[in-house]
């Protein structure tokens, strides 16, 4: 392995090729992104551990649930992410629309996998909780059947992706896809106000009926799945950019007849 | 307390294990490229 090789180098820039696939990507701030990532990767990782143990020595237990109720702390957290990624998913998709430039196609992939995977801990997360506060696991309430629609509509979306073969189809189709799926969101935010839900609405300005601790050490989780989101996406911008990098490569020897 | 331990538990398992697989085929392309660099090369 050649020692050369910097983590955040394509393979184009190896062969000081002239056309960049990652188009209107900084190639030269290579390594000040990986910095960059370092230390999201670490606050990331530092925020988790403290969130973590807020939520299980610092908050108080409370009185109704006991320390099931600890759930809370990362399940509103993951749904906020969720949404926050498939917002970006929409914006980046009707950027790519309009502008058509592969940067919004691949911003908008990376956010859809991390926010499918969020929504994925929402659903799993939700019914432990519920069997301790309800007694069953599941209800067909508004809010919780429009976030399983939401996570339906966004796997739908990756197998979309991953099964349309030719590019610039798979880009148009998906944003599409992308755009209209994050018409749930305020849907299922404003759900729990328009229909009487079983799940609770949670009102931090008036503090929701929460403990001090309580609202920071929800606080402090939100701050940490923010960093963990943001160093993710980074990460997953990042390996679709090497993967079209080895794609350009791939296509640039079989042209040659060298592959 | 067991749904407590389920839930984190899943919660850390899934980061964690999403972050190894980023950098598992970040790692498998880098690879890739790096055996298409060397056929190039030799050329």
């Amino acid at each position: 392995m050649d020692s050369s090789w910097r983590e955040g180098d394509t393979g184009e820039q190896r062969l000081g090729a002239t056309s960049r696939v990652d188009q209107g990507l900084e190639i030269g701030g290579a390594g000040k992104r990986v910095w960059l990532e370092r230390g999201l990767g670490l606050a990331a990782l530092v925020s988790f551990v403290v969130a973590l143990l807020a939520a299980l020595l610092y908050a108080p237990t409370e009185q109704t649930m006991g320390h099931a109720q600890r759930i809370f702390y990362f399940h509103v957290p993951s749904a906020w992410i969720a949404f926050v990624a498939f917002f970006v998913v929409c914006a980046a998709s009707i950027l790519f629309l309009w502008k058509r430039e592969r940067k919004w196609d691949i911003l908008a992939v990376s956010s859809a996998e991390l926010g499918v995977l969020f929504a994925s801990l929402v659903l799993i997360t939700g019914p432990l909780w519920a069997k301790t506060a309800w007694g069953i696991w599941w209800v067909w309430d508004a809010r919780l059947t429009a976030t399983l629609v939401l996570w339906l509509i966004y796997v739908g979306y990756l197998m979309l992706r991953a099964y349309v073969e030719e590019p610039e189809r798979r880009a148009r189709l998906s944003a599409v896809l992308g755009i209209v799926g994050a018409v749930d969101i305020p849907f299922i935010v404003l759900s729990v106000q328009w229909w009487r839900t079983q799940h609770p609405s949670l009102i931090l300005t008036q503090s929701g009926g929460l403990e001090p601790e309580m609202v920071q050490t929800l606080m402090v989780a939100l701050l940490s799945f923010s960093l963990v989101y943001v160093y993710l996406l980074l990460r997953r911008v990042r390996l679709e950019r090497t993967r079209d990098s080895l794609e350009a490569m791939k296509q640039r020897l079989d042209s040659e007849g060298g592959y | 307390m067991v749904y407590l331990g389920v839930a984190y538990g899943i919660i850390v398992a899934a980061i964690l294990g999403y972050t190894l697989r980023l950098r598992l085929n970040e790692r498998s392309c880098r690879k890739q490229m790096e055996a298409l660099y060397e056929s190039l090369s030799d050329q």
